[in-house]
């Protein structure tokens, strides 16, 4: 179960693979991307880029990501914190 | 003093256009939207003929706005507002110049600010024309690709609101995405201005010194096929298009503002002692 597997992942290894994936996908400056980074104003990240990264971190946790879990989040550091917090769950079925 | 009193005129006039407006969206949302309903059973036809009728509405209105002289316009290569299925982009110098858009073409869907769905001038006969709302988010890039699927035309302001004068031109990444999501060419058009007026921070009693001069240039299409081809990734490809087409644009406005300014001369010189 890659589920399982994941929930071993620090809170480095979700950074690292989060600032992976804005590169690849969004061609951002990895100089840029900080934790304290604003996604929209200083990433340009928009709504449908969004959908985008939900799906793609969707697919790296195994776990049962949704857009809404993602309503709050303004800034990197606030992906990585909820995708930790997520996989610290119990998986609900 | 006789400069003076054509501004003063300009802004009568204005405040009677625009109460003119008022009335007629009133007029469309009490009278015209519950006959369409009455009378036409098909949600789809309903929506064409609300369509033209705001499109002839609005020609009609910028008739009055031309007639009492608060405003005039120039449309160049309008036959190629024609093609269906398109995506037609502008810059929004303007608030007239969405009305001056939307009455040259008689059935277009467009995207409008939430804020005049909700308005009890305008949201009636928005509602009733099927325009979209902005408000969407991502579910809007679906509700534009079917549209453009029907072989409708869509006009979009890329910007997301009224260009801020003096400010660098900033494209959002909406119209770049429709395109290539719908896989249909951009008609880009582009709106000059001779003077800067109703922009989002002015009143509508803030008339500038001389009309208001409005030159609509419809472009060639500019195909979204290299950029398809080129990246299977649609948030890169959206980000390249939307990139060029800002160049595109601010390589218009430059060149525009080289050329000899308006010449007011000889407009003015009626009205000059």
């Amino acid at each position: 179960m890659t589920g399982e597997a994941n929930t071993m992942l620090t809170k480095d290894q979700i950074q690292a693979h989060l600032s992976a994936s804005l590169v690849d996908m969004f061609e951002i400056d990895p100089a840029n991307i900080q934790p304290d980074a604003r996604l929209y104003e200083d990433l340009d990240i928009d709504s449908l880029d969004a959908v985008d990264l939900v799906i793609q971190l969707r697919d790296f946790t195994g776990a049962k990501v949704r857009p809404e879990q993602f309503k709050e989040v303004r800034t990197v550091g606030d992906i990585v914190n909820v995708v930790y917090d997520l996989l610290q769950q119990p998986q609900t079925a | 003093m006789i400069l003076r009193l054509w501004q003063c005129w300009r802004v009568l006039a204005t405040g009677f256009c625009f109460s003119m407006f008022g009335i007629g969206g009133l007029l469309i949302t009490l009278i015209a939207v519950p006959l369409l309903r009455l009378f036409v059973r098909s949600p789809i036809t309903r929506k064409r003929y609300a369509q033209r009728l705001v499109s002839k509405s609005f020609y009609a209105f910028i008739a009055l706005m031309r007639g009492v002289g608060v405003v005039s316009w120039q449309v160049q290569n309008r036959e190629r507002l024609n093609q269906p299925g398109h995506l037609i982009i502008t810059n929004h110098p303007t608030i007239i110049d969405v009305v001056m858009l939307i009455a040259l073409m008689p059935e277009v869907d467009c995207i409008v600010g939430e804020q005049y769905h909700q308005n009890p001038f305008t949201g009636g006969p928005i509602r009733a024309a099927g325009y979209l709302s902005n408000v969407a988010g991502p579910e809007l890039i679906s509700q534009c690709q079917d549209s453009l699927q029907q072989g409708q035309r869509l006009l979009v302001f890329p910007e997301g609101t009224r260009t801020v004068p003096g400010k660098p031109l900033n494209l959002r990444r909406g119209a770049a995405n429709i395109a290539l999501h719908a896989g249909v060419d951009i008609v880009p058009v582009t709106i000059l201005v001779s003077e800067s007026t109703l922009t989002k921070s002015d009143r509508w009693y803030h008339v500038p010194k001389r009309k208001l001069r409005v030159r609509i240039s419809v472009d060639e299409p500019i195909s979204i096929q290299p950029y398809l081809q080129e990246d299977d990734n649609l948030s890169l490809a959206a980000r390249k298009l939307t990139r060029d087409l800002r160049s595109y644009y601010v390589a218009k406005l430059t060149a525009a503002k080289q050329l000899p300014e308006n010449d007011h001369s000889r407009e003015n010189r009626r009205f000059l002692p």
